[in-house]
């Protein structure tokens, strides 16, 4: 069934994080699955949150996948087997994801993201000086 | 249905990306299936404006 093979010059990360995965060669399955809670809070320490992914509704629902509602038959045909790419520079992977060079059989992939944002209710006293206000006395 | 590919020459320059994340792909190559889901969640609930430490659970 595959019968192209893929040809690049060069594969060059800065970054590979996160369980993330540079895969060179053939493979039979990719299942990638990352979930996050991205915490941004005003303070000026930032300690240990006690949040678990059970608390939000986004970490449960289920996955919404497409039917097929008919049989579809396909057919390849390669006259050319090869796929040419230059030079490639990604400067980061991260959080379960994947880049590969070369065939695969099956690949699923599922990304969950919940973002909180955290400020404090009172109003902070250090004020912001008014640079336009006594002008004149500074010069 | 009758799907029919015929796979001439496939030539590529360089490619430059930023980033690849959350789950995604990127790949040069030939592929049977793929599934791809993602689910991304700030909504105005999601704002917490309060003095308590600890974020409380919200849906």
């Amino acid at each position: 069934m595959f019968s192209r093979i893929s040809k690049v010059k060069s594969l060059l990360s800065d970054t590979v994080s996160f369980c993330s995965t540079m895969q060179i060669g053939d493979t039979s399955y990719i299942d990638g699955y990352a979930l996050a809670l991205a915490v941004q809070k005003k303070s000026e320490t930032f300690g240990a949150v006690d949040i678990q992914f059970r608390d939000y509704d986004i970490f449960k629902r289920p996955i919404y996948i497409p039917r097929l509602y008919e049989p579809v038959n396909t057919r390849f045909s390669n006259p050319n087997p090869f796929i040419h790419v230059g030079n490639i520079n990604i400067i980061g992977i991260s959080s379960s994801s994947v880049v590969g060079v070369g065939n695969v059989g099956h690949i699923r992939m599922e990304s969950r993201v919940k973002h909180i944002r955290q400020v404090p209710k009172q109003a902070e006293d250090t004020s912001i000086e008014d640079s336009t206000e006594d002008s004149t006395n500074n010069a | 249905m009758e799907f029919n590919v015929t796979n001439h020459q496939l030539c590529v320059g360089d490619i430059k990306i930023t980033g690849v994340a959350s789950s995604a792909l990127f790949l040069i190559g030939d592929v049977q299936t793929v599934q791809l889901s993602s689910a991304f969640d700030t909504p105005p609930e999601s704002l917490i404006i309060g003095p308590f430490v600890p974020v409380s659970p919200e849906g």
